[in-house]
């Protein structure tokens, strides 16, 4: 055994990193896809397979070949659906008789129909480029077989791009003669493009993988693409042929190296993230206190208790669990605390560790507890717990579903009588910030980066005021020169002229009553400055049970646009804006909002987002805005749609956080479809303090 | 197109943004060691050491419940034993939330032969109860310890107990999972 002393805490930190590297998992699995095609896809070097990524994960790509610029994020939305949205570069692009250097931003879909069998072949289906220009439009059915353990066949039968060398008739034209025909490339985006899909002349595919061992990989192919547009133009196509080797550098980055047409070598690198695995396994949160067993506590009944000595030591001890007391409340033997969480991405987590500084400190004639979730100052959720079972499952194998069988998980709407003692609550902080500007063909990456100033003065509970000052320190999203012309009110496209007024901007500045009308009712009323380019008054009213997967909300709001270069001051135009939602949880982490109603430019329509949030909070989803204007008058990518990722520190760090990363991958800022970005919009922070949330993570009770 | 050289302002940037929140975190207030929050209940010590992670430390008991004795490092580790078999581990990453070792008991008593089974629940980084059970058969050494040899999911460890007169574990190599692997125990008294 090893003598040398080093403090546990350094030595885990330090185990975080070495686990970067170990070899663990990187083995190949049987039904799963060994690779990333160059635009993102399940695949070979440039073609599809049949055979899907692990569930979850959420893949970063970037390919380079031949003045070909690939950029991609790829989430498997489930075990038989994968998704990609790309960024593709293109130097030397023939369109309309012309050669000209493009941007194109595209999404794919492949779906397994088959599962592979002994003898029969995995069978995929997929749709590369389906909302936007066509610049890679193509369909593929493809089958994929595993020979022994270490190498599998593929073969597939391509449309569009993918049937465009060695093609022949479209075996479909047996359905009708349209299958024959498919238009040529138009370059208008936006627009699905479903009459063209499976459509023109068709050509086989295929290739052989070969896993030499646990990380490098050999693949031939023969490619159908016959890269029409950009032979002779971007690169000299000479052959069908490519070659590639990927090389798994760790749990996480893959390189690979390919010959790619008989006259380009490429390289591709690919980051791999799976949201359910964490390289902090479970976490190194600080240990909780122990439970103590009532026959070890000293006093018998609230008559030993001094009450101020009593909040004070309950103070502490939540305090050094990172939860905040807002009351508390004895009748009879139930001991009712009303908490905020500080530290903890899952509410869950800071019930538990409530429950334990409990045991410790209540007199003995205590025998329930019963922890009040706030947020905002306003009680979300109660959770009934018997003492005797938290004693008696401590260390208990099963201890989850056994406390969750006997805990009683309701609404509450009650603040306790003690909690105004802990008021007025203050808090300042300092954080750095991004802010990225994407797709601008010019340069298709800007961002600005800096510090933000945060501060937050609640004098009662409910009563939330708060401020936010961003400055920027470096960034070049002030040099775009692009202003975008708009048919519309111009409520996004200036966003360039408020980031050019200064490096200092008053992004925030706001007063909010949060409050409880009723059972399952939640409420707010925000006056200020709401964000960036438009201040006035917000309410919402929010109607969610605590059990139900349903909850639906309405929001009506006031909004000013504000002056560019004066912080306080406010421009002519002005409108009432307001949504109805309903969110719906279908379950295995699968959700979905609707939003309908009118937008800041004053068009009416409605947004679709659907998301998947795995159960430590890292959440991945789209959304698609449509509305009354023409795809004409919106402009560039015709409707307004977008990918948000919101990725909690604590699964990044392993140590506990509340902290998020959130990042949103959408197109130009244009007029149509623009929402009014309100702080505190409700559901979340209600949804996180409630049962069917809870008992999602309910496992890290006991962490 | 300057595609790298934009790249690699973007990749510069983000760096810069993401040290800048190592900062911040790194100033958070941490969590009082609960070595130092709860008076220690015996002037015994627990030694522990992980082998795999190059680290020892000397514990606390800070706990009795239900028969379990949960001891704390300096820097908020806890492990929880049974008669000196670990039950449950926190801070450690990759932690046994919690056991039955009634059947090992048993086996260190010989009230127990031939295979038995122990039930352990792990946590998964998104939250999920993973139950995972290990079967087991307990031999001796021709030193007189007792030696543990268990599979699980097709690893197999070996425990190590070296019991003292009392039939209590003095001194122990344990198995905690696939990734901290083994721990070794042993008691002091303190100075």
């Amino acid at each position: 055994m090893t003598q040398r002393r080093l403090p546990f805490g350094l030595v885990l930190a330090s185990s975080v990193f070495s686990l970067c590297s170990s070899g663990t998992a990187l083995a190949q699995q049987t039904d799963l896809a060994w690779g990333y095609n160059t635009i993102g896809v399940p695949g070979l070097v440039e073609m599809p397979s049949a055979f899907g990524r692990p569930d979850g994960e959420f893949a970063l790509s970037y390919s380079q070949f031949g003045q070909q610029y690939r950029a991609a994020i790829t989430f498997q939305v489930s075990d038989r659906l994968s998704t990609t949205f790309r960024y593709v570069g293109i130097d030397g692009f023939r369109s309309n008789g012309e050669t000209v250097d493009t941007w194109d931003r595209s999404f794919s879909l492949q779906y397994r129909l088959l599962d592979e069998g002994t003898y029969l072949p995995a069978v995929a289906v997929g749709l590369n480029d389906i909302l936007g220009t066509g610049v890679l439009a193509g369909e593929y059915l493809v089958a994929s077989k595993t020979l022994g353990r270490n190498i599998r066949a593929t073969a597939g039968l391509g449309w569009g791009r993918l049937g465009s060398h060695g093609s022949f008739t479209n075996p479909l034209s047996v359905l009708g003669e349209k299958f024959e025909t498919r238009d040529p490339f138009s370059g208008l985006g936006g627009e699905l493009n479903s009459a063209q899909w499976f459509r023109g002349d068709a050509a086989f595919f295929g290739g052989i993988e070969w896993m030499v061992n646990d990380r490098l990989r050999l693949v031939a192919e023969y490619s159908s693409d016959a890269y029409e547009n950009e032979d002779d133009a971007a690169f000299d196509r000479k052959s069908p042929f490519n070659l590639g080797l990927s090389w798994q550098a760790n749990d996480r980055t893959r390189l690979s190296a390919q010959y790619l047409y008989g006259s380009e070598f490429g390289f591709q690198v690919n980051y791999l993230i799976n949201p359910k695995q964490s390289r902090g396994g479970s976490g190194f949160d600080p240990a909780p206190v122990p439970i103590v067993p009532r026959d070890q506590v000293a006093a018998a009944t609230w008559g030993d208790v001094d009450d101020a000595a009593f909040r004070t030591s309950l103070e502490t001890n939540l305090e050094r669990e990172g939860i905040r007391l807002e009351g508390f409340e004895a009748t009879g033997n139930l001991l009712t605390v009303s908490i905020r969480n500080k530290g903890y991405a899952r509410a869950s987590q800071a019930t538990g560790r409530t429950a334990r500084v409990l045991t410790r400190l209540a007199p003995r004639d205590i025998d329930r507890f019963k922890v009040v979730l706030s947020e905002n100052g306003i009680p979300v959720s109660s959770i009934l717990m018997s003492r005797a079972d938290l004693e008696r499952l401590e260390f208990d194998e099963a201890a989850p579903e056994r406390l969750r069988a006997r805990t009683v998980i309701a609404d509450e709407t009650d603040r306790l009588a003690f909690s105004r003692l802990d008021y007025p609550v203050t808090k300042f902080s300092v954080d750095p910030y991004i802010k990225p500007d994407l797709f601008d063909p010019d340069q298709p990456i800007r961002a600005d980066a800096g510090l933000a100033f945060s501060a937050r003065y609640e004098p009662l509970p409910g009563l939330v005021f708060s401020g936010l000052v961003q400055q920027r320190l470096i960034g070049n999203i002030a040099d775009n020169v692009r202003f975008g012309s708009s048919a519309l009110p111009p409520v996004r496209t200036n966003a360039l002229l408020y980031a050019r007024a200064s490096d200092t901007s008053l992004a925030e500045l706001t007063g909010a009553y949060y409050f409880r009308p009723a059972t399952n009712l939640f409420g707010r009323v925000t006056v200020g400055y709401l964000e960036t380019m438009f201040g006035g008054v917000s309410t919402e009213v929010l109607w969610k049970p605590p059990a139900s997967a349903l909850a639906v909300g309405a929001e009506v709001n006031y909004a000013v646009q504000r002056d560019y270069d004066d912080a306080f001051g406010f421009q002519d135009y002005d409108i009432v804006t307001g949504h109805l939602s309903a969110y719906y949880d279908f379950g295995d982490d699968y959700q979905a909002q609707l939003d309908v109603g009118r937008y800041l430019a004053g068009d009416v329509g409605a947004t679709l987002t659907l998301g998947r949030e795995f159960d430590n909070g890292f959440k991945i989803a789209a959304y698609a805005t449509k509305t009354n204007v023409s795809a004409e008058d919106f402009g560039e990518g015709s409707f307004d749609k977008g990918i948000l990722v919101s990725i909690p520190l604590e699964w990044a760090t392993g140590k506990p956080s509340k902290t998020k990363l959130n990042a949103t991958i959408n197109s130009i800022n244009r007029d149509g479809g623009a929402r009014l970005g309100v702080p505190g919009r409700l559901y979340g922070t209600v949804r996180d303090l409630q049962a069917t949330e809870l008992d999602a993570s309910w496992g890290r009770f006991w962490k | 197109m300057g595609t790298v050289l934009e790249m690699s302002k973007f990749m510069l940037m983000v760096l810069v943004a993401a040290s800048g929140l190592t900062a911040c975190t790194a100033l958070q207030p941490k969590s009082p060691p609960l070595s130092e929050f709860v008076r220690p209940l015996s002037n015994t010590l627990l030694t522990v050491g992980i082998p795999t992670r190059g680290a020892e430390a000397t514990l606390v008991l800070v706990a009795r419940n239900q028969g379990v004795e949960t001891w704390a490092t300096g820097d908020n580790v806890t492990v929880s034993m049974q008669n000196g078999v670990v039950v449950a581990t926190r801070g450690l990453g990759f932690d046994v939330m919690g056991s039955d070792v009634g059947p090992t008991l048993n086996a260190l008593a010989g009230r127990q032969a031939g295979s038995y089974v122990v039930k352990r629940r792990y946590l998964t980084p998104d939250n999920q109860p993973e139950p995972v059970a290990a079967t087991c058969t307990m031999g001796r050494s021709a030193n007189g310890q007792f030696i543990e040899d268990c599979q699980s999911d097709g690893v197999s460890f070996q425990n190590q107990y070296a019991l003292d007169g009392t039939g209590r574990v003095a001194s122990s190599k344990q198995w905690i999972g696939p990734e901290v692997q083994y721990l070794n125990t042993s008691y002091s008294t303190a100075q």
